[in-house]
């Protein structure tokens, strides 16, 4: 090739560019014919079978169908709560040709920055979101609860959760502190466990998506007493329930999480016009009768929202205010269940190695404080076992359970 | 009652379209279970899309074979090779690759199929049977009750570890348990021993772990020692259809055994909350206890390979009851299926057995006719598989090795595992290379996370007075019986297994 066709292939090159930049910014046209032929990976954060993967599998199938000439491949990363899934969505190459879904409980993580995640949702290319997934208070059928005020005034139940900092837990926690509901948390029921438990009569309730225990309820195991999101009218909604201030907000922050379920979202920047495609083809899909007819047999509802829509829902549930924010902080912090009691030590004996004093329900508790763990505070200076007198005003913080063992003892 | 049963039977055996789907379902389900790290679940989460035109009993008929006959062929590397593709496969390789290398292959499979499939029968008759009294038989298992049921697993470990080997037995097992330890702490949400890796936080894999202290040791011992598996040469001598049906027959010699460990495992899948490799090494360890002759197993006792395999298929039947009739599904594997069932217009839950009996019958007897056509088939192709133990190692041990790393990679598409892997290969050889055992390890492994997670929700729910629950009495009673039972026979050195040889 000589020097002159060279340069006249170059220009032309150059020109033909130009000419596509200035006719399409951004257009879903050009978007669209970049996925011809090729492979779009689609990661569900966990593994095969259930809610995410059902859903998964059906959203890349019908995408698919509504962007010709691509082929959209599902893969299964589970573990750490959708976080190793949603990191490697993050991570990926931001060419249109990674796209992903995992839980939106994740907000949770990201509002007090666990250990772990490695993305930021306000940053993500938000596609679309295929369904809502209010939450209820499910009690179980056998117990005498049958209202949210019958909740309120009843002795303390057990309600399940999974594990700690898990999204179940830390809505049942927050619900329970800030509402002050007579719950007790009891952690480490998985999959469909919690169900089993309310059979067995070990476990009263449990806060959980709707769309899960439909069938449980249907079954006559047990009974909503409060919803919170969803327009459904057979269960009265949690906000009418409730006055306080605080509570409204993080009643709101758990709607606004439970409004964007099943998303669709690919890592930061892909091209707009890409990025176009997408949210095009996705609701081509939403809209597809196939997808619906098949979403329905699978008892999933579709309440699909696309694109800018659900970013803008993602970035409002991460603007809370800094009350919700230390509320989720110390929810997600405890370790230990500690109560705090204030008053004059009853009796101190053994050297200090036994006190008795009035505990948060008033009753004479007697407690063993540690040599080693149990902090000892007194007047301002650290202090012994030896130290402490009856008589001397103090705010002990104890465990809940176990051995009772005080945790801090703070005196005057 | 009888009605309902028959006709399904009949209508079953005489729908064309059924049976060939049946035959479809049961040849899926064996190239599932061969290879290692696809489970069941992720087999009928990618056959969904195929059901969703189907009628609902052809969909149900076809996903629960293909789930159900997964274990008849899961055993046929862990016999082989040494190469268990998931937990309770590898309680089968424990007797079952010993009696591969002593060229007896033939009669592992025959024995461990028929049992696979008269596990699978049996089960669905404890399925038809339990029915009426599913209700309060299930919801007396509570975590309190998982919790002493693991721990007796657990006391296996010292049955299990006689002889001069307790010591080591419970080295091991302790090992398992403390490596079942990993991970993110649900009562506390502390991450253990997992810091930032992430893959870590679920705990260990038990794919990877199983793989790689059964699996790689065995390969790098064919490797060094060179040959082939099975040690006695003249393979057209001991390789006959004779040798697979002196194993078949074998079942029926230990119809006692075969019955015992079917019940117990169909009992244990019926419960939600165990898990399936629970019942193959619970089955296991019952084998062992009971055997008149402790000291052959690990050696190549046929009695090893029937217990866990009777029990790893009767599971299925049993813990399909709870999935059927309560809509809460015991497994994760049950879990998908029960999805599945819901796509098809199945509506699980107590109504079924009014509603939809027929349903009910057809799935049971489904359940009996693909494991005895996964049996049949199998069996016939016994022969040919077997001979493979008898191809010099150095052809066979790196395509194992694949198949291996493939196992470890697949299950959770996370290719830190493949460190883990390495990791744990080489304390798998090095207990395999000093004569450690190595079952110990994953009972700890499988049972000490349930032991764990169990007790901690006792705890909360009923302080330290959940051991005084009648049935957890019994278990309590079970437990002191089985420790007693190994300290009496460690007394008696004669009676009890010689030093290595468990688990070589």
């Amino acid at each position: 090739m000589d020097k002159m066709t060279s340069h006249a292939v170059l220009g032309f090159g150059l020109a033909a560019a130009a000419l596509a930049g200035l006719a399409a910014p951004a257009s879903a046209q050009s978007g669209k014919d970049f996925f011809k032929g090729k492979t779009v990976t689609y990661i569900v954060s966990t593994a095969a079978g259930g809610g995410y993967d059902f859903y998964g599998r059906l959203v890349a199938e019908a995408m698919q169908k509504h962007l010709p000439g691509s082929t959209f491949v599902v893969r299964n990363m589970p573990g750490a709560g959708h976080i190793i899934g949603t990191n490697a969505i993050y991570a990926s190459r931001a060419d249109g040709l990674t796209l992903g879904t995992f839980n939106t409980g994740l907000i949770y993580n990201q509002l007090v920055g666990l250990d772990g995640i490695r993305f930021d949702l306000t940053k993500m290319s938000w596609i679309g979101k295929a369904a809502s997934d209010p939450r209820v208070f499910v009690i179980s059928q056998s117990s005498p609860i049958k209202t949210f005020e019958d909740l309120r005034k009843s002795p303390q139940v057990n309600f399940a959760a999974s594990g700690i900092g898990s999204a179940s837990y830390v809505e049942t926690k927050m619900l329970a502190d800030a509402l002050n509901l007579p719950i007790k948390i009891i952690n480490g029921y998985n999959g469909t466990e919690d169900m089993m438990a309310m059979r067995r009569n070990e476990i009263v309730g449990i806060i959980g998506s709707r769309s899960s225990f439909d069938d449980f309820k249907q079954n006559g195991y047990g009974r909503y007493i409060a919803q919170i999101g969803g327009d459904d009218k057979d269960v009265p909604q949690l906000t009418s329930m409730i006055t306080d201030p605080d509570g409204k907000a993080l009643v709101a922050l758990i709607q606004s999480q439970g409004d964007i379920a099943r998303v669709t979202a690919g890592p930061p920047n892909i091209p707009a016009d890409r990025l176009a495609a997408l949210v095009a083809a996705y609701k081509g899909a939403m809209e597809d009768k196939d997808l619906q007819a098949r979403a329905e047999k699978g008892g999933r509802p579709v309440e699909p929202a696309y694109g800018e829509d659900v970013a803008k829902m993602v970035k409002a549930a991460l603007i809370q205010p800094p009350k919700t924010i230390s509320l989720l902080k110390e929810t997600l912090d405890v370790k230990v269940p500690v109560a705090k009691a204030t008053g004059p030590l009853l009796e101190v004996a053994d050297k200090g190695r036994k006190i008795t004093f009035a505990a948060t329900d008033g009753k004479k508790l007697t407690v063993e404080p540690s040599g080693s763990r149990t902090k000892i505070m007194i007047a301002g200076k650290e202090g012994k076992r030896d130290d402490l007198k009856a008589g001397l005003n103090c705010e002990i913080t104890y465990k809940t359970d176990g051995d009772m063992e005080p945790t801090n003892i703070n005196c005057k | 009652m009888m009605d309902t049963m028959f006709s399904s039977l009949f209508t079953l055996l005489s729908t064309g379209h059924l049976m060939f789907l049946m035959c479809v379902g049961v040849l899926i389900g064996i190239f599932v279970g061969i290879t290692p790290g696809i489970g069941g679940r992720l087999s009928i989460a990618l056959a969904i899309p195929f059901v969703f035109g189907m009628d609902m009993v052809a969909g149900a008929v076809l996903l629960l074979v293909m789930h159900a006959v997964n274990g008849t062929s899961g055993q046929i590397s862990s016999i082989m090779f040494g190469v268990p593709g998931d937990g309770d496969d590898a309680a089968t390789t424990i007797d079952g690759y010993p009696m591969a290398k002593k060229g007896e292959a033939g009669r592992a499979l025959g024995a461990s199929m028929t049992a696979s499939g008269v596990g699978g029968i049996i089960g669905a008759g404890v399925f038809a049977v339990m029915i009426p009294v599913l209700e309060p038989v299930v919801l007396s298992f509570s975590p309190a009750e998982f919790f002493l049921l693991a721990l007796l697993g657990i006391t296996f470990i010292a049955v299990l570890a006689g002889g001069k080997d307790f010591l080591k037995g419970i080295i091991v097992g302790f090992y398992g348990m403390m490596l079942a330890t990993i991970g993110m702490d649900p009562s506390t949400g502390t991450s253990r021993y997992a810091g930032n890796f992430l893959f870590l936080w679920d705990g260990l894999s038990l794919v990877t772990a199983v793989l790689a202290l059964f699996a790689v040791p065995e390969m790098i011992a064919l490797a060094v020692k060179g040959g082939s598996i099975a040690a006695v040469g003249d393979s057209k001598v001991r390789f006959t259809y004779r040798q697979i049906f002196d194993g078949v027959m074998e079942v029926p010699r230990n119809w006692w055994l075969a019955l015992r460990t079917s019940i117990i495992g169909a009992l244990i899948g019926m419960i939600p909350g165990l898990g399936g490799s629970a019942a193959a090494w619970i089955c296991y360890g019952h084998a062992v206890q009971t055997s008149k002759t402790p000291e052959m197993f690990g050696k190549g006792a046929v009695q090893g390979v029937i217990a866990p395999e009777t029990a790893s298929n009767a599971k299925e039947g049993g813990s399909l009851l709870p999935t059927l009739f309560f809509g809460i599904p015991g497994s994760s594997g049950m879990a998908v299926l029960m999805g599945a069932f819901l796509i098809l217009g199945i509506q699980p839950g107590p109504t079924l057995i009014t509603n939809n009996m027929s349903l009910v019958w057809t799935l049971i007897w489904a359940l009996v006719v693909g494991n005895v056509i996964a049996v049949c088939f199998l069996l016939f192709v016994a022969r040919w598989v077997a001979l493979l133990t008898f191809v010099k190692g150095n052809l066979i041990v790196p395509f194992i090795l694949v198949m291996t790393v493939f196992g470890a990679y697949i299950n959770e598409s996370q290719w830190e595992n493949l460190v883990i892997l390495v990791i744990l290969s080489a304390i798998g050889y090095g207990l395999l290379r000093f004569g450690w055992p190595r079952a110990p390890f994953v009972i700890g492994l499988v049972l000490g996370h349930i032991a764990e997670e169990s007790l901690n929700k006792a705890l909360a729910l009923w302080g330290m007075s959940f051991f005084t629950r009648p049935l957890s009495m019994v278990l309590i009673g079970l437990i002191v019986l089985t420790i007693g039972y190994a300290i009496y026979k460690n007394r008696k050195p004669t009676n009890a297994p010689s030093e290595a040889s468990l688990y070589e």
